[in-house]
């Protein structure tokens, strides 16, 4: 069985550039490990190691192009609660040890040399951390159709999965929606959104998200019954081109996506849409952009 | 540029949220997590539950607002009241609509249920008024303190460090020493047994409890908030740091420096020291003392601060209050 492990920040210490690189055998970091228990007993990521491996054997126009098709997958593979997803140690863990091939493929850096934060950073930077969150935050139900449309332009996960408006899912919900809807001559949606994202930043300190769409209750034992799928159920989810089906849980509301969905409109209207004279392409360069809070 | 705080009339009156009753997985909690302390510091300590694999805890919130101002208010009866639960580590975000109290006084109340498996470190629990201004719903009007859920053992608080924090009005209070500090914003209490910052709220401060509390907060009212806070932060840390190496212990000349006696002092190096001196605790203990005897204070002095900047988001904040001034910002409510 592949052991889910904890790996500690320390052994950013032990790894030297040739790591990042992608260069010498596996480092020597076992110092700086520790167990991973649910309730007494190992998790087994060997499903989500056979999803990685199938996205790396398949053929991507770039390895961006390939979030869109991992994201829900990963997520449907390595269930987690999000108590046990906020520990860093398990992505860097993942990162550093079993899928460094895939983190080095994915984020291989300007000259060869990936950056310390896909494999160390925050779960908006790291490499694998940043799918399983982003999934997490807007999936609907079992749906991850929302999820497969938010990673299909990197630049909108790379500027909106830091936000604190993210985390309320109605409106998550909402913004992927608008975001791909939203269509100005002439400008692309790199520019689109960062300006969109500023101005909806801003209608927040006067639109109160939480007021116009409150929260599904919680449904601990469809929770705890995802965290534990039956025996097949991984082949039924992997490999394919069908999405996996994601948590049993209840969808959110429409009419809430629907209100959030109505004031971003209101906001766009408002919008000062500006062309750049120069757009980052999300192809050539992975940026994270980090946002005004709220 | 056209920057207002807020475009339509908001509440000025203090808006409470107490929370009345908390049971864990359906009983008391053990020990009891609502003491005197706890109510009064808005906190609810749940780590140290002697059941240890707990699962479930459900609160029962009340929020009390100003009732004659509500009355008045243009939004009137359609105000509506929601508590917002947010945890920075699991990245939740939760609204939960309460529910209005048939009587004289502006109250509402929600019962809400937490799983555990969907939190981590400290949550916070807070409420806010909304109402629709001119046929848009969801306007903000006005939001409580917020309360602190401590699921796991915080760390050391990153704004104050190993610090409680008071208000206190200190031209009226018993405790003499604050009447020294009458006109003085904050004074931060190292002389007594655990170092506290004690913040006026008395005389031409009142209204330092409006820019200060931990509440929902946006543009302007947040760039103030958060310019003052980090003010305040910044000078509290570096006394803590001064005091605290001050209480490095050596009992021989030849000795090996040992931490302070003081346990409070004894966190805040162990917490620092090592990230200005890349060093493991420690190691970074040792060439502390020796910068303090012989070096002057000076790489404490210069790294000091710019770990201490770091801790306390400094530079984050400021980012975004420089945002804020941006020519491009929206010069209209939208």
């Amino acid at each position: 069985m592949t052991e889910l492990k904890l790996l500690r920040q320390a052994a950013k210490e032990k790894l030297h550039e040739e790591f990042y690189r992608g260069e010498g055998a596996d480092p020597d970091v076992g110092d700086c490990l520790d167990v991973f228990h649910r309730d007494g007993q190992s998790v087994d990521f060997g499903p989500l190691e056979e999803v990685i491996n199938e996205c790396l054997r398949r053929k991507w126009p770039r390895p961006s192009a390939s979030d869109q098709w991992l994201a829900p997958r990963l997520h449907a593979s390595l269930r987690l609660t999000r108590r046990e997803a906020s520990d860093n140690r398990l992505w860097i863990f993942l990162a550093v040890l079993p899928l460094r091939k895939y983190v080095l493929w994915r984020f291989p850096g300007k000259t060869g040399t990936a950056d310390v934060s896909n494999f160390f950073g925050s779960k908006g930077e790291h490499a694998i951390a940043r799918l399983w969150w982003g999934a997490e935050l807007t999936r609907n139900g079992a749906s991850y159709s929302a999820t497969e449309k938010f990673f299909s332009n990197t630049d909108i996960p790379n500027s909106w999965l830091h936000t604190n408006l993210f985390r309320h899912r109605p409106t998550a919900l909402a913004c992927v929606k608008f975001i791909y809807e939203l269509k100005v001559e002439g400008i692309a949606l790199g520019d689109l959104h960062r300006d969109f994202f500023k101005a909806f930043n801003s209608a927040l300190t006067t639109n109160l998200i939480d007021a116009l769409a409150v929260s599904m209750p919680a449904e601990a034992e469809r929770a705890h019954d995802w965290l534990i799928p039956a025996a097949d159920l991984y082949k039924k989810n992997i490999g394919g081109d069908n999405p996996p089906e994601g948590p049993n849980e209840s969808p959110v509301n429409p009419a809430d996506i629907e209100l959030i969905h109505q004031l971003l409109l209101r906001v766009s209207k408002k919008t000062n849409f500006k062309k750049r004279d120069k757009t980052k392409s999300s192809e050539t360069e992975d940026e994270t952009v980090v946002g005004n809070l709220r | 540029m056209s920057k207002l705080f807020y475009p339509y009339k908001r509440i000025e009156g203090d808006l409470v949220l107490t929370v009345m009753s908390v049971d864990i997985d359906e009983k008391d909690p053990a020990p009891e997590v609502l003491t005197a302390e706890a109510i009064e510091q808005r906190q609810i300590t749940l780590w140290d539950q002697e059941k240890t694999k707990w699962k479930t805890v459900r609160l029962r919130a009340e929020l009390l607002g100003p009732t004659e101002e509500l009355r008045r208010h243009p939004a009137g009866e359609s105000i509506t009241a929601t508590l917002i639960i947010r945890c920075t580590s699991t990245w939740e975000r939760r609204a939960v609509a309460m529910q209005k109290v048939n009587g004289p006084d502006a109250k509402w109340v929600a019962d809400v249920e937490l799983q555990r498996d969907d939190f981590f470190g400290t949550t916070f629990l807070s409420a806010s008024l909304s109402g629709p201004i001119v046929d848009v719903n969801g306007r903000p009007l006005c939001s409580s303190e917020a309360w602190r859920l401590h699921f796991d053992q915080p760390a050391i608080d990153s704004k104050t460090g190993a610090i409680a924090v008071k208000w206190a009005d200190f031209s009226n209070d018993d405790r003499l020493f604050l009447k020294e500090y009458a006109n003085e914003p904050f004074f931060a209490d190292f002389e007594s047994g655990s170092p506290t910052l004690y913040l006026n709220k008395g005389g031409v401060f009142d209204r330092l409890p409006t820019l200060l509390t931990d509440r929902p907060r946006k543009g302007a009212d947040l760039v103030v908030h958060n310019a003052e806070r980090v003010g305040i932060a910044r000078a509290v840390w570096l006394a803590m740091l001064h005091a605290s190496i001050a209480g490095i212990r050596k009992s021989e000349e030849n000795a090996e420096p040992d931490w302070p006696e003081s346990e409070w002092q004894t966190r805040v190096l162990k917490s620092v020291l090592p990230r200005i001196f890349n060093q493991e605790p420690v190691e970074a203990l040792k060439s502390a003392y020796e910068d303090w005897h012989m070096g002057g204070v000076r790489v404490i002095e210069s790294r000091g601060q710019v770990e201490i900047n770091k801790r306390i988001q400094a530079t984050r904040w400021l980012k975004g209050t420089l945002a804020y001034f941006r020519d491009d910002a929206p010069s209209e409510v939208i």
